[in-house]
């Protein structure tokens, strides 16, 4: 494919080469497999790529502890289960990618197969309600799939509407300002039922929260600078910085997410700003919405994040002669 | 809007019975890592077989495409990458990034940076003088002779040292 020359510079084909490969060779994968789930319930969980993306952030990206996907899907279960949701798990053991980088990338072919042989599966099961914790999740499933008599929702929809409570932190807890990004997929481009005041009321409930909006939010809100990791260069990066200087300019302590693509963009980002110590430019944590919620309730995850603990200190700058 | 749990649940929070199911959610989840670590190693593992290495290759980087992330400087055994400031500027809008830059005399052509590149920004090519002939790395003509000016000096001050012995 030829590269087409930009006015900003190179048009740039799809990067990453390892994460979608990895995915197309999965919806080419035809062996059918073993479907074991333990617990039957018609509340489904779908947690998506998350230990791809901490696959790709650990070994072709520099992570040291900063961004964590793997405690999506815990902060999701426990928060499931404090709402007395104790959902099936429909987990990549049997399960493929829900296609929507395939087809946002223009590879339909692909994203059909997928389609297809994961429609079967989720109708196989009896699913009734299908719960996803990633915006692009919630949007493939709900638009782009046919799913007939399956209710798609997004976890901070089921949250809101079982009523989730979370208890008083105590007089000691730290007040902080907490910044919402709108993901895209779950917001300006869902023609109906866009998740916009879910996450915003859930937040509203733990009391020592204050929420406090961006510069641009709610069907105006920028971009995290990258849709579903096409394009990585100093474009898409311009873009996160402004975002993120958005939130610095607001004086948040937390920039929450609902979507784990904008964690990975601005997990990247801000881990690469705190490359010299004290010369950081966002003080503040990047975490997805799902474990801001699950720390505000007492109790621990079931399992634990992705990242491996002794990955902390990023290694001394070159040199060190291996990975 | 404080819904009642439903009657298909069986809501048992604090009751024993819940640990089979944590225990559930704590497999899935491990299996599932473990899933994810497989396929990516596979994968690694044919990445590995994609370019050319050696004597005769060095790497070369496409800066427009390089993002800067210095993965392939931190796994460099060679000192044969260092980071260099690029500013790129928007009409609203101007930011400095990093680049790759490739120190061409270190290079061996390990193709370790081309691997862990997240970008694909880094290939290897074969070097001056090199050629790649029915799939095998040849070299088409002599190696450059030894670098110039840091010998020099060195047979300026041997020169005329045998010299004085043979004029003595």
């Amino acid at each position: 494919m030829a590269v087409t020359e930009t006015e900003y510079g190179p048009g740039r084909t799809i990067p990453h080469p390892v994460l979608f490969r990895l995915l197309d060779a999965e919806a080419d994968d035809t062996t059918i497999p073993e479907i074991k789930v333990e617990h039957r319930s018609e509340f489904a969980y779908y947690p998506g790529c998350i230990d791809y993306y901490d696959q790709e952030m650990q070994f072709s990206h520099m992570n040291y502890g900063d961004t964590n996907h793997g405690i999506i899907f815990d902060s999701s279960i426990k928060l499931l289960r404090a709402v007395g949701i104790q959902p099936m798990i429909l987990d990549r053991s049997f399960m493929k990618c829900c296609g929507h980088d395939q087809l946002w990338q223009g590879k339909v072919d692909v994203f059909k197969r997928m389609r297809e042989y994961n429609t079967k599966i989720i109708q196989m099961l009896g699913v009734k309600t299908l719960i996803t914790s990633c915006a692009e999740g919630y949007r493939t499933f709900k638009l782009d799939y046919h799913l007939p008599g399956v209710r798609v929702a997004h976890i901070t929809q089921i949250l809101f509407e079982r009523g989730l409570r979370i208890p008083p932190q105590g007089a000691g807890a730290k007040k902080l300002r907490v910044a919402y990004q709108d993901p895209c997929r779950s917001c300006r481009q869902m023609p109906v039922n866009p998740v916009y005041e879910e996450p915003r009321e859930l937040i509203k409930r733990v009391d020592n929260a204050e929420l406090v909006e961006l510069k641009t939010f709610r069907a105006d809100a920028q971009c995290c600078g990258v849709a579903q990791m096409m394009y990585c260069n100093d474009k898409t990066k311009g873009l996160t910085r402004m975002r993120m200087d958005e939130a610095v300019e607001v004086g948040a302590d937390v920039l929450l997410t609902a979507c784990p693509k904008c964690l990975t963009h601005f997990g990247c980002l801000h881990h690469e700003n705190k490359w010299k110590p004290g010369e950081e430019r966002f003080a503040y944590r990047v975490m997805d919405i799902t474990q801001f919620l699950a720390e505000s309730l007492p109790g621990g995850y079931p399992s634990g994040g992705n990242v491996d603990p002794k990955r902390k200190a990023p290694p001394p700058p070159g040199r060190k002669g291996g990975g | 809007m404080v819904a009642a749990p439903p009657a298909t649940e069986q809501v048992s929070e604090a009751a024993p019975s819940a640990d089979p199911l944590t225990t559930y959610y704590w497999n899935v989840r491990q299996m599932n890592l473990q899933v994810a670590k497989d396929r990516y190693k596979q994968f690694y593992r044919f990445r590995t077989q994609e370019f050319i290495r050696g004597r005769g290759t060095v790497a070369v980087v496409e800066e427009d495409v390089c993002m800067g992330c210095t993965h392939c400087f931190d796994n460099c055994a060679f000192e044969a990458i260092a980071m260099a400031d690029r500013k790129f500027a928007l009409p609203d809008y101007t930011y400095t990034s990093r680049k790759a830059v490739i120190i061409y005399e270190n290079c061996v052509g390990c193709e370790k940076c081309a691997i862990v590149c997240p970008v694909d920004a880094i290939t290897m090519v074969p070097k001056h003088g090199f050629e790649i002939r029915d799939g095998k790395m040849v070299q088409v003509s002599p190696p450059p002779p030894p670098p110039a000016p840091a010998p020099k000096p060195a047979t300026a001050a041997a020169a005329p040292a045998p010299a004085q012995p043979g004029g003595a």
